[in-house]
């Protein structure tokens, strides 16, 4: 199955699982090895991204709406 | 109105007048607000959109591993990255679909199992130092996922008394001060606008009202860590949401209003519907049922398109 991965950069699969291949697998048989591997796969996302934007001003893609007194459903507030 | 299935036994509701809800949490209270005949759909005969929101379902799992982070934390001291790894497997399964053997995919590019684990991870890394100091109350009890039930001054005409239930994320201290946390996801910048939305609010007018009177801590505010969750990154800031005194007497003081609202309506058994709500929030979840141009079409979209399922805000067992 694919599953939807950021379009920004591609993640490193080196010696680590690749996120997809845990991913579509049944957590309850997990290792702490597989937990492990998640949680670098996250932070390495995160440390690229950083590195990827340091010095940059980041552009503000995502408009202010004036408050109108309709919500958005992206927003319910959980 | 005539009920097109039958009402299901609900703890949270009156012994003595069957629609009547007498404890009453801030999702109860919103819907009310919001349109009576949408609480009456929602949260009497407990009807819900056949597939759940994924926001709702986001936030929710989003509340719970963090605050079970927390209890692994401070209750049975786990280092961070011990506690993050039973959460980031606490999340894995509830996102694994069991019975049909494979992950929860969500038709949305924000909000899914990647980027929940993602908000979670970057989250709890973020914080896991974090300046606030977790009250723990008499007894030892730590301050985490504290349900409350709070009666209120208001009785029903049968002399039951109104409480409002819910439950607190954290009671901490930051710089001397003690607020109540809580966390809430947006795809939107965050800014000082966006935490204006949450002056006036139900929700965080009764977590106030609940930790001067339930537990007995006197708080600045609510402390809210936004999470702005897009597709390829979340980002995260914390902000404080105040509530003065004379602002939670008024809240109280409003509060009697809707409550003599609702119980009209349930002694009446009619719902009006607040026809300028219908829009809202990107439209009401049961605009197809009110729209049903006959009581037989009505009854075909809730049976076919709704799931029903009992909102109780008294399900929350008080430990302390």
């Amino acid at each position: 199955m694919t599953y939807p991965i950021p379009t920004h950069g591609a993640l490193r699969q080196a010696s680590r699982q690749s996120i997809q291949e845990l991913f579509n697998r049944d957590p309850e048989a997990y290792t702490r090895g597989d937990l492990d591997d998640i949680i670098h796969a996250m932070r390495d996302l995160r440390d690229r991204l950083a590195s990827s934007t340091e010095g940059k001003v980041r552009q503000v893609r995502v408009a202010i709406p004036k408050p109108t007194g309709v919500g958005n459903p992206d927003d319910l507030g959980l | 109105m005539a009920h097109p299935f039958e009402v299901m036994p609900n703890p949270s509701f009156s012994k003595a007048e069957p629609l009547l809800q007498t404890h009453l949490d801030s999702t109860s209270l919103n819907e009310f607000k919001i349109c009576p005949r949408r609480y009456y759909y929602s949260i009497v005969m407990g009807y819900q959109p056949m597939e759940q929101s994924v926001h709702l379902t986001f936030g929710i799992l989003l509340h719970s591993v963090v605050e079970h982070y927390w209890l692994a934390r401070l209750e049975d001291n786990l280092s961070h990255d011990e506690a993050l790894r039973r959460i980031v497997k606490e999340l894995m399964v509830a996102t694994w679909e069991k019975d049909k053997g494979k992950p929860w995919t969500p038709d949305n590019k924000v909000k899914n199992r990647f980027t929940l684990v993602r908000t979670a991870v970057w989250y709890l890394d973020k914080y896991q130092d974090d300046p606030i100091e977790t009250l723990v109350l008499p007894g030892g009890r730590v301050g985490v996922e504290l349900p409350f039930r709070m009666p209120t001054d208001y009785l029903t005409q049968d002399k039951e008394r109104f409480v409002l239930c819910g439950k607190l994320d954290r009671l901490g201290t930051l710089n001397k001060n003690r607020y109540v946390t809580d966390i809430k996801t947006t795809q939107r910048t965050i800014n000082n606008w966006w935490y204006d939305r949450f002056s006036p609010d139900n929700q965080f007018s009764i977590y106030s009202i609940a930790a001067k009177i339930i537990f007995e801590t006197e708080v600045l505010g609510i402390l809210v860590d936004a999470c702005q969750v897009v597709q390829t990154f979340s980002d995260f800031q914390r902000g404080i949401v105040q509530r003065t005194p004379e602002q939670l007497d008024q809240w109280m003081n409003d509060l009697g209003f809707f409550l003599a609202q609702l119980e009209w309506c349930a002694r009446n058994n009619e719902w009006p519907l607040n026809d300028s709500a219908c829009n809202l929030w990107g439209g009401c979840p049961f605009r197809r049922v009110c729209s049903a141009q006959t009581e037989s079409i009505k009854h075909m979209v809730l049976e076919n398109e709704y799931r029903r399922r009992v909102w109780d805000p008294t399900f929350q067992t008080l430990d302390y």
